[in-house]
Parts: C-alpha cells; structure tokens; sequence
C-alpha cells in the first residue's frame, strides 16, 4: 500500500506538486496523512493521500481536523483526498466530501496512468497540440502523394483553395491540354 | 490579467433590475450568486446582448423578446458591456437600448467574436438541458448545429472541394464527358485506326491486283516471245516497254490494210463490171453504129434537100421549121379567114350606123323646133299675167273691164291664178324638151364617133388582097407538108437510131476499159502479196477473190500480232499504274499509322494526367479519412471524455462521437457511449442516468470550447450544475480551477444557491499572485455599502510552511 501511495506521489509531481514533508503540519498542527503534496505555479491545492483506513474514524477526524485548522487560519487552499483501496462506507464517504473532494482510487496498484485518470480533476486537461491538429489540409493531401508530387499535382491542389468548380476546371484544362497540343501538330503537319 | 476579454457590465431597467448596475467582471473568475427572482439571469442575458447583440435562448423562444426585455413599466433598458479592446468593436464601449421591437446600438464584441460566444462561450441555463438535442437539431435542410461546427473543425471544404472536383477524374467516361477535346481525341484515335485498316486493306488489294496484272503481262509478253531479263516488277514492265517499242510494225500492218481496203474497192468495181453488157458486144455495136449512120447519110441524101428547101419557105413565112408545123400551118390560115369574117361585120355595121345617123337627125331637127315655139309662149305671157294679177282685186278685168262673171263662175283672180300656174307647167315641159334635145345630140356624136372608128377599122382593097396571096401561100405549104411529113419522120428515126448506136458503144467501150485498170489494179496487189498474177483460164472474178482472201488472212495475221502488242502494252500500263498505287497507299497507310500513333499518344497522355489526378483524388481521400480519424478521436473524443471523466469519474459510460467511416461528403454525426471497456454503447439517452446526461451536455459543451483556438477565452454557465450531486460539483469546481488557472479561460459562473456560492467563493479563491476572484450577491445586498460585490485576491497561505 505504502508503494501506491508512493506512486501517487511520483504522479502528483511529475504534474508539479510538490510532496510535503511527512507529517503533515498545517499551523503547527501535525496531521497523520499517508502522503501530502500542494500544487505549485497556478495550483495551491493541497493534496493528501490516505490509503484505505482500516478505521475509517480515524480518517475523518484526521481530515475534518485539518479543516478546522485550516478554517482557523483562513487558508483557502482546496483540499482533495486521494483514497486509496476499497472506498469506505456512504457515511465516512459524506464526512470526507464535507471537508474535500474525494478521489478514491479502489485499484490495487494502479498503474500511473489509472493514478492520471482518478486524480484528473488536478491536472490541466491534455489539448491536442497544434501539431496534433494536423497541418493544412491541402498541405497533407500533397504530402500524401510523396515523391511524386509535381507541379501538375500542386496545381490542381491549388485549385481547391478556390473551389470545386475552379479543381473541376483546372482538371478538364489539365486534360484538355493532353489533348489540345495534339491540335498544334496537327496544323504543323 | 490584462487578457481577460469581459471587464465590466452597465444595465440599466434590464428585465429584473430595477434602476441601473454597474458590475465588474474583470477577473479571472467572476462568481455570480442571486436568489431565485434575484435577476441572476438577467445579469447574464444583459451580458450576453451587449456582447453580441442579441439572446438566442430567448429568441429561439420568441422572436419578439425585445419587446419583455425592459423592466416592468419602462420603455427601454440599455447594457454597456466594457470588454478588452482586442475584442472590442469600438473604441468606446458601445451603448445598447432596446425595447418593443428594437434593438438600438452595436454590440461590444466584433463579428467573430460575437459568434463565437454565442456558440462556444456562453452555456445559458435553458440550454443546458437541451444542449444534446440542440446540438443535433436541423432545421429542413440546414446541418446541424454540431455538425456545422464538426465541419469547420474538420477543415474539409478545401478536400472536398479537390474530391468532388476530381471525382470526373475517377471514372473515363465522366471525364470524356468533361473534356470535349478528349472525346474529340478518342473519335480521331478511332478514325485513324479505321484510316489505318482501311488503308491496309486497300494496299492488299492494290498489291493483289498488281501481282494478277504482272501475271497477264508475263503471258501477254510470252505470247510476243519475250521472256523476262531483270528481277523485281518495275524492271520487268519497263524491258516489257522497250520490248514492245522495238517490235511496233505499224506501217505493215498499215499496208497490208491499204491493200486489203484496196481489193475490197476493186472487189466493189467488178460487182459493178458484172452488171454491165457484156464485152462479147462490143463487136456488134460497133457495126450497128456504122450501119445507122449510113442509113442517116443515105436518108440525107435522098430527102434532104427537098426539106431544107420547105423548111427555108416556112422560115420566109415566119413559122416554125420543125416540130408541129402542120398545127402551125392551120393556125396560121385559121387567123387570116377569121379577119375576113371581122372586116365583113365591121361593113354591115357602118351601113346601120350610117341610117341611125339620118334618124337621129330629124328627130333632133323636131325637138329643136317644139322647143323654139314653148320659149316663145311661156316666158313673157307669164310676167304679164303676175303683173295684172296685182290688179284683180274683183271679177272685173283690169283689160277689158268686163266682169269676169259673164264667162266663168270661177273668180278672176283665180282664173289668173289658174293662168299663171298653167304657165308654169309650160316650163316644165321646156325643160324637158331641153333634155330631150341634148339627149338626142349626145346619141348622135357617139353613132358619129363609132361610125368614124369603125370606119377605121375597115380593111382597104390593098390589105385585102395581100391577105389572099398568103393565104393561098400558106395552103401550099399545108399540101406539101401533108408529101413531106413521113419522110421527115423517117429522117429523125434514122438520126435517133444512129445516136443511140454511138452511146451503146461508148458504154461498152469505157467498160473494156474499165475492166482492164482493175486487172492491171488486181495485177499490181498481186505483185504486192507476192501472188502469182492472173492465170489465162482464171475468171476475174476468181483472182479477184483469189487476192482479196490473202489480203484478208495478211491483215488478220497482222492485227492478231498488234492485237497482242496492245494487249501487252495494255497490261505494261495496268503493271506501272498498280506499281504507283501500291506506292501511294504505302504512303497513306504511312500517314495513318502515324496519325493513329500520334493520337494514341495523346489520349495516353490524357490517361497519364487523369492518373495524376486520381493520386491528387486519393491523396485527398486518404487526408480526408485521417484528418477525419484524427479530428474525431484527439480534439473531440480525447477532450470530452477527458472533460467528462473529471466531472463523473465513476461513470462507466463515456460519451463520444461515432467516428465516421464514410468518405461520403456530408458526414453524418452520431453521438454515442463507449464503455471503460473500448466496447460501444448506446446513445447517451439510453445509457446515462439524468444527472451524467447533464454532465455530457456540460462536458461536450467544454470539450468543443477546448477544441478550436478560443476567439474569445471566456466561459460564462447560468446555473450549470443545479442537478449535480456534491461529488460532481466538487469535480465541477477542480474543471473550472483548471480551466482557468491552467488553460487561461476567464470563466463567469451564475449559482441560485448560497451553500453553492459559498464553496465555490472558496474553492474558486485565487491561487497566485495577481490571480482574482470577484463574486457579486444579488438581492438584498444589492442595497449594501459595497452593493455586493467582492474582488478577493491572493494572499501568501501561512497554513503549510513550504
């Protein structure tokens, strides 16, 4: 258990928490949590981690005696608790959402990426990146065609860029043209 | 924060508030708390005009909302809504009035902008339970709301416009269609490919007939006795040529004609001889010749100076000497006897004439008397008798005196009358008398005339007396004439007889003559057919016939070999004609495979660039798929169900878009659950309970603000989490900390619940230096010194050292 908590940690700082020396102590008050971390930068959650009580009592004092410390001293940090193990009964579970948000990770050992997915709420939200966005249409369509891109391919694709009337057009000109120049030989000849 | 799009809002009588409100909003988070009936909403639909110009939850309901838009019992309300000025329309915040039917005054936020907080920014309480059906309604054809902005996310215009323009590209047929010149192409590949087979066909053909027309000139010139030097067709028809020049023999052939031509004229004159008397005659003629010519002379001898003598005597008398002289004579008498008869009636008439002249005479010498008495009478007793009847005016006379009563009973002045008239009458008859005078003397001159002529008529004694002597001449002649006629016939019948002797001889003679120029004629062709000349018992007629059949089997001969030089040469122009055709039409079948290759390359190469451009269509195509793929799955999947999960972590179901796999253009937007265990479930309706429903509406809502880059980074809900349990707003709350203070979104937030607002007062509360919350109560603490509104900002937290 004591691992799961560490790979809390580990997740929590690899998004920029910063662990907390344990025990915990918030305005001289020491409070037995498993683990306990605060955002940094534009986070100042404090996060603490407690693996599943064996007495869940024991967790709710701890946790509610934390927030009247906190009240007392008019921090407004938000505090979230990361349980880990079976979630505690509906009554415990009412006791600790009064005092934090809850974030029970009922997996025993979870992997990092099943830590991300139940501390969620506590990371900024993974955008696609502009890259992922993809380039310009038009720009992927000629990297599709690869090497054999030519200007006759470019040309066309151009014409996209005014509409399907003028890629319409610029097809039966590009294949007129085939045609066409055979009429100048024709008058040569 | 100096990028914060929202800074301030000004109403003034806006549906639920009274009076006017000016509220800050120029932090990162503006918490927003009103009672129900507090005119929470009213802030934010006031924001949301002034914003854009307009309240679309309100005017999906009723177009006519302007009209409930001011507070109750005013006529307008206006909103100013003060913004950043990278987002502002003008450079002072723009007044907005609106009421009845009007909106007057521009909104704050440029075009772009306005649109995309209406669509992508502000989540107003009314739509957030419908957002799923409001995202998927269409309204007739329109595309959906989300489908609209899933298509400007995708960016597919630029590749559906290459796919369905290249799409001709796809099929030869369309494209053919699409380019005349190409279809044009293909009916001139076709033609020269038909020229090329045509004209194949036509050089077999010439090259058979030029080997069947070698084959006739090989036996045309064996047949001549020419036999082939040279190789090859050209050389042959040219040796033919030199050949057949050197055995021309057009002058022997042409003299054997003239011969033949010759003997058949000859042949024409002995028909001719034939018909005429025979030579055993001649002999005979000519002593029937001497023999009337004697009996002329002796006829001469005997009678004819007798003739001549009659003759000369017919010529004194002027008459004709030969021919009908007997009529002549007759004539002549006949005329002399009728003058006689004519003189005789000439006499009697003179003599009749002569006593009509002494009647006359007398009668005129009567008439000319009676006349003389008449004028004596009439002319003065009748101017008398006028003059007294001028005088009578009574019965008694102006003469006498006497009463006229005594001798008449008739009145004197119309016995006068009487008189006068009678008097009159008398004229009358001199007048005829006078007629009858110049009628008798104009008788008397022409008996005088005609008498005067005939007696000029009359034949004197001397004429008569000529006239008898040649009468008697003439009557002579008659007799004598009557002697002499049969002698004078028997000398024409001896003159004729003679003649006709001479003609028969001269006939018979020209006709010997005749038939010795065609023996010596016959003699010569003989000599010319090296024939032997006429045999002594040989009719003409036989060496005639003799001649003209070796003639004939000469130029036979002859025209059978010119006949077979003809032919030859015939055949020598029909090899060289050939030999040039079969020249031209290689030539043509030249020109056409060259045509048809030429055109073949051409529709290769229109097949080359429908190839580029079916790689241009599939390149398409493939982005399409990709971008589709990716479009689907990284910004929209990824985020909602990244956005979702952290608002209800135990859910199970997670909603998502269907990825498309169509390539059609219009894609079609299927909203679906996926299971934590990748399998796909049923829509969001079916598969998640009220609240989640909420939170995918909620997510979704996030999820495509995320999704585009943010015209304008901004959220504003009403009321968003009213059905979410205390888990699901404590999530809510992290979402929108991370929204804000990781993703940079200013975010307004409008809550009806003091318990709500108070949690998220905290749990919202700035966390680093510079960061902000305002919250603003609505309501009874409106009225207090700070009207409700507190602007909180970070302060260091003591509680956990660092």
């Amino acid at each position: 258990m004591a691992s799961d908590v560490d790979a809390v940690l580990a997740v929590l700082e690899g998004a920029g928490f910063e662990r907390l020396p344990k025990p915990l102590v918030v305005a001289g008050s020491t409070f037995d949590f498993d683990a306990a971390a605060k955002g940094t930068g534009v986070s100042h959650d404090l996060v603490l981690v407690a693996a599943s009580p064996s007495a869940p009592r024991h967790l709710t004092r701890l946790l509610s005696g934390l927030s009247r410390t906190l009240d007392q001293v008019s921090s407004r940090r938000p505090v979230s608790l990361v349980l880990l193990g079976q979630t505690p009964g509906e009554r415990t579970m009412t006791v600790l959402e009064q005092h934090a948000r809850v974030l029970p990770i009922e997996i025993e050992a979870p992997d990092p990426e099943q830590i991300r997915k139940a501390i969620a709420v506590l990371m900024p939200l993974t955008l696609p990146s502009v890259t992922a966005r993809g380039q310009g249409p038009l720009l992927e369509v000629t990297t599709r065609i690869g090497a054999a891109l030519s200007s006759e391919h470019k040309a066309l694709v151009n014409a996209a860029l005014v509409g399907p009337d003028e890629v319409r057009d610029s097809l039966r000109r590009f294949i007129d043209g085939a045609v066409e120049a055979a009429d100048s030989d024709e008058g040569e000849r | 924060m100096t990028d914060l799009p929202l800074r301030s809002i000004t109403i003034s009588d806006f549906r639920k508030l009274e009076g006017t409100r000016r509220l800050p909003l120029d932090a990162p988070i503006v918490l927003l708390y009103g009672a129900n009936g507090t005119g929470k909403t009213s802030v934010l639909s006031a924001l949301e005009l002034a914003l854009t110009g307009e309240i679309r939850s309100m005017r999906r309901h009723d177009a006519r909302y302007t009209a409930h838009l001011p507070f109750h019992g005013q006529e307008f309300a206006t909103v100013t809504a003060q913004v950043s000025d990278a987002f502002s329309a003008a450079t002072q915040p723009p007044i907005m009035t609106v009421g009845g039917s009007r909106i007057d005054g521009l909104p704050a936020f440029g075009p772009d902008a306005r649109r995309f907080y209406s669509e992508r920014c502000y989540l107003d309480q009314v739509s957030l339970g419908q957002l799923l059906e409001l995202y998927q309604y269409r309204e007739g054809k329109e595309e959906s709301a989300l489908a609209r902005f899933v298509n400007e996310l995708l960016g597919l215009e630029q590749l559906d416009a290459l796919r369905s323009g290249l799409d001709d590209a796809n099929n030869y047929a369309r494209l053919r269609k699409l380019s005349e010149p190409l279809a044009e192409a293909e009916i001139q590949a076709k033609q020269a490919e038909s020229d090329l087979s045509r004209a194949n066909k036509l050089s077999e053909s010439a090259k058979a007939e030029l080997s069947g027309h070698l084959a006739q000139l090989l036996r045309a010139m064996a047949g001549l006795g020419f036999e082939p030097g040279r190789p090859g067709p050209e050389e042959f028809a040219s040796d033919a040529a030199e050949f057949l020049r050197s055995i021309e023999s057009r002058e022997e052939s042409a003299e054997a004609q003239r011969l033949s031509t010759t003997l058949v004229a000859l042949g024409g004159k002995l028909e001719e001889l034939l018909l005429r008397p025979s030579m055993t005659r001649l002999d005979e003629a000519r002593s029937m010749a001497v023999e009337a010519a004697a009996a002329h002379k002796r006829w001469q001898a005997d009678h004819g100076s007798e003739i001549a003598r009659f003759r000369s005597e017919l010529a004194e008398l002027a008459l004709p000497a030969s021919g009908a002289i007997s009529v002549a004579l007759e004539d002549e008498i006949r005329a002399i006897d009728e003058r006689y008869e004519r003189n005789q009636r000439v006499a009697a008439e003179v003599v009749t004439l002569e006593a009509k002249l002494i009647d006359g005479r007398a009668i005129l010498g009567t008439v000319e008397a009676q006349l003389g008495s008449a004028l004596k009478q009439a002319g003065s007793l009748a101017a008398a008798f006028a003059t007294l009847r001028e005088f009578v005016s009574d019965n008694t006379c102006p003469v006498c005196d006497r009463d006229f009563t005594e001798v008449s009973t008739t009145h004197l002045g119309l016995h006068l009358d009487q008189k006068i008239s009678e008097l009159t009458d008398q004229g009358r008859r001199i007048q005829a008398l006078t007629q009858q005078q110049a009628s008798v003397r104009a008788h008397l001159q022409g008996d005088e005339q005609k008498l005067t002529e005939l007696s000029g008529r009359l034949l004197d004694t001397s004429q008569l007396g000529t006239a008898a002597s040649r009468r008697n001449l003439l009557n002579d002649l008659r007799v004598r004439h009557e002697q002499l006629q049969p002698l004078i016939v028997a000398g024409v019948d001896h003159l004729a007889n003679a003649g006709r002797a001479r003609a028969d001889l001269a006939e018979l003679e020209a006709t010997a003559d005749e038939e010795n120029r065609v023996r010596m004629e016959l003699d010569a062709a003989a000599q010319a057919l090296r024939s032997s000349v006429l045999q002594t018992s040989e009719p003409l007629v036989e060496y005639w016939r003799r001649l003209a059949s070796i003639a004939a089997a000469q130029v036979s001969q002859l025209s059978a070999r010119e006949a077979g030089i003809a032919e030859a040469r015939t055949f020598v122009e029909l090899v060289l004609r050939s030999l040039k055709a079969v020249e031209g039409i290689g030539v043509t079948v030249g020109h056409a495979a060259q045509h048809m290759f030429l055109w073949n390359g051409r529709i290769e190469e229109a097949k080359r660039r429908q190839a580029v451009a079916r790689q241009v269509h599939t390149a398409a195509s493939s982005a399409r798929a990709a971008i589709v793929q990716r479009v689907f799955t990284k910004s929209l999947n990824e985020v909602w169900r990244s956005v979702f999960s952290r608002l209800a972590p135990r859910e199970i179901f997670v909603p998502a878009f269907g990825i498309p796999t169509s390539s059609k253009t219009a894609l079609e937007l299927k909203i679906e659950t996926v299971h934590s265990s990748g399998e796909t479930g049923g829509s969001p309706q079916m598969m998640l309970s009220a609240g989640n429903l909420n939170t995918a509406a909620l997510s979704l809502f996030v999820a495509l603000h995320l999704a585009v880059d943010p015209v304008v980074p901004c959220l504003v809900f009403d009321d968003p989490v009213q059905s979410m349990d205390e888990v699901h707003i404590a999530q809510f709350a992290g979402l929108i900390r991370v929204l804000s203070k990781f993703h940079r979104r200013q975010v307004v937030i409008a809550v009806h619940e003091r318990a709500l607002f108070d949690y998220l007062s905290f749990e919202l509360s700035p966390a680093f230096e510079g960061d902000e919350l305002i919250t603003i109560e609505l309501g009874e603490l409106a009225d207090a010194g700070d009207r409700g509104i507190r602007r909180l900002v970070w302060l260091p937290d003591q509680a956990i050292a660092s």
